[in-house]
């Protein structure tokens, strides 16, 4: 009797948990999953002036937005993955020697991951002339506003990836002979693949969120040399061209899967999850 | 230890530099918000604080925008987040496999790719101008459930066995076994959460149409009577939250954010 009573608690609770758990995968689909097909649909349809992914190829402003955020990509992401690398190496040999300093200040190096972009934009904006925020060189100060926001969060991750490391492999690599180069080139990073890959897209990720202080500190019509897709989101947004915008969307849709499949493909097939 | 140091060479030196300047660039920062918010003019006064909470209503409806927005977010997102990842961790079903490494995708892509179909819907289901265009579809992120996984994972099979053997059915099992052992993750994710919706900027921009609907951390130009230095008193009490947080959950941060790694 007892048994038969605990084991209809089992069924009813998994009745529960399955009901819950449609709010969550019906969210997704409702606002993530649905709405990209749905713009492959409108970007699909009939357009006057003939198909839609030929106009936005042909837009100067579109092109001029992805040749400026491919650029700023290429620039700033393997210089953060540089900064950030040196930088967990330290703190690691500096942690290991139980460093005051870095005890004490390595959660420090995230407080500009958390400030909001608006105060940002603000201060940059009582300390730079407004010329020279109109003018091609606002790059440079988005360039140091994104490695001063990102190192702190890109070093926490690969540290992270550091300490995964076994400290045997390591071990047995020194017993070998192996030299500093070799084993950081041969046994380290490759050890590191995951969190070095998971910190590229993070960092790519980052580049759009740049868009913030971008947008924040230049306004809609920013310097050319800072016209970035986003921008021409809203600009598309403005004038209600909401196929452009799906077949922008297909664009960039299919471009950042293609990226994360190659930076992450392992991952996406579920192997971690078997694990 | 002097074997040790001539070993260590001049990358490591350079490095060592760039943290230091790192932390000091934070603290300058820091220092000028707070500097221009006390008075420029060599004195320290309140008198800035005073014009912008007793001269500035709209200050007020944007801080309750702000924290009404990331309220309802974080709640939202911890409820799916939990139900999501305790689902996926307990059950295996066909094509789990599929959604989990669909969940991956969605959390890696940039938000403002996404952001560009989800305009569409909210355009359809008539949420323009609506707080809940800007909400909802934050509150069913991916990353929450993925993150929350990771967490899960770690649990050691035989707590949750034991559980099972004593006849306890799923709810128990989450309640009392998966939910103490994440803590951990629930806070990193709810410090992460509500950074980013403390800095929304793409999302009310182009859905709110109406200003009074506005969060803090789109409006600094949407003032029409305040200073400069009422603006920038107004920039610190907006950090004020976000930093106190921080500092409050610090120590699980370090742990946390190397474990946001999807890893096998």
């Amino acid at each position: 009797m007892k048994g038969r009573k605990r084991f209809g608690r089992k069924q009813h609770d998994k009745k529960i948990i399955i009901l819950l758990a449609l709010i969550p995968f019906v969210g997704i689909t409702v606002f993530y999953l649905f709405p990209i097909f749905y713009s492959i649909f409108v970007s699909l349809q009939k357009n006057r002036g003939g198909n839609t992914y030929w106009l936005l190829m042909k837009s100067e402003a579109f092109q001029l937005a992805m040749q400026n955020t491919l650029l700023t990509i290429i620039a700033m992401v393997p210089t953060l993955l540089v900064i950030s690398m040196g930088l967990a190496f330290v703190a690691e040999a500096g942690l290991k020697q139980k460093s005051r300093w870095w005890s004490s200040t390595l959660v420090l190096h995230m407080i500009p991951f958390i400030i909001p972009s608006t105060i940002i934009a603000f201060v940059v904006n009582s300390l730079f002339d407004s010329l020279w925020i109109q003018s091609d060189k606002v790059f440079w100060i988005l360039f140091v506003i994104y490695i001063w926001k990102n190192y702190g969060y890109c070093m926490l991750i690969l540290l992270g990836g550091i300490r995964n490391i076994p400290q045997e492999t390591l071990e047995a690599a020194r017993v070998d002979g192996a030299g500093k180069a070799r084993i950081l080139f041969r046994i380290m990073l490759p050890q590191m693949k995951t969190f070095i890959s998971f910190c590229i897209v993070m960092e790519i990720v980052a580049v759009f969120k740049l868009f913030r202080e971008g947008y924040l500190l230049c306004g809609d019509y920013p310097n050319i040399a800072v016209y970035f897709i986003q921008n021409f989101i809203n600009n598309s947004l403005y004038a209600m061209s909401f196929e452009k915008i799906s077949a922008m969307a297909v664009v960039l849709i299919v471009v950042f899967s293609v990226i994360i499949y190659a930076l992450y493909h392992s991952e996406l097939r579920g192997e971690s999850y078997e694990a | 230890m002097k074997h040790k140091n001539s070993n260590r060479g001049v990358s490591f030196l350079i490095f060592q530099l760039i943290a230091i300047l790192g932390i000091l660039a934070t603290g300058v920062f820091l220092l000028y918000v707070i500097w221009q918010s006390v008075g420029t003019d060599g004195t320290v006064t309140a008198e800035h604080y005073l014009e912008l909470l007793l001269k500035t209503p709209e200050y007020w409806v944007f801080f309750w925008n702000s924290f009404k927005i990331s309220l309802l977010i974080l709640g939202g997102t911890l409820a799916v987040a939990l139900i999501g990842a305790f689902v996926l961790y307990r059950y295996r079903f066909r094509g789990s496999n599929l959604l989990f490494g669909l969940l991956v995708l969605l959390m890696l892509m940039p938000y403002q790719v996404l952001m560009l179909p989800q305009l569409l819907m909210i355009h359809k289901f008539q949420l323009f101008n609506h707080l809940a265009g800007v909400i909802l579809p934050n509150i069913f992120s991916s990353f929450g459930i993925v993150l929350l996984l990771q967490y899960m994972k770690k649990i050691p099979y035989e707590s949750v066995e034991a559980a099972q053997v004593d006849g306890a059915g799923d709810i128990l099992i989450f309640g009392k076994v998966v939910l103490p052992l994440i803590k951990e993750g629930v806070i990193t994710l709810a410090i992460l959460n509500l950074v980013d919706t403390w800095n929304l900027v793409e999302q009310p921009q182009n859905i709110l149409t109406d200003s009074r609907l506005y969060p803090l951390s789109i409006s600094f130009s949407k003032y029409e009577t305040s200073s400069i230095e009422a603006l920038s008193a107004g920039n610190l009490i907006f950090l004020l939250p976000i930093i106190l947080l921080f500092f409050m959950g610090k120590d699980y941060l370090v742990n946390g954010i190397s474990n946001t790694v999807v890893k096998k």
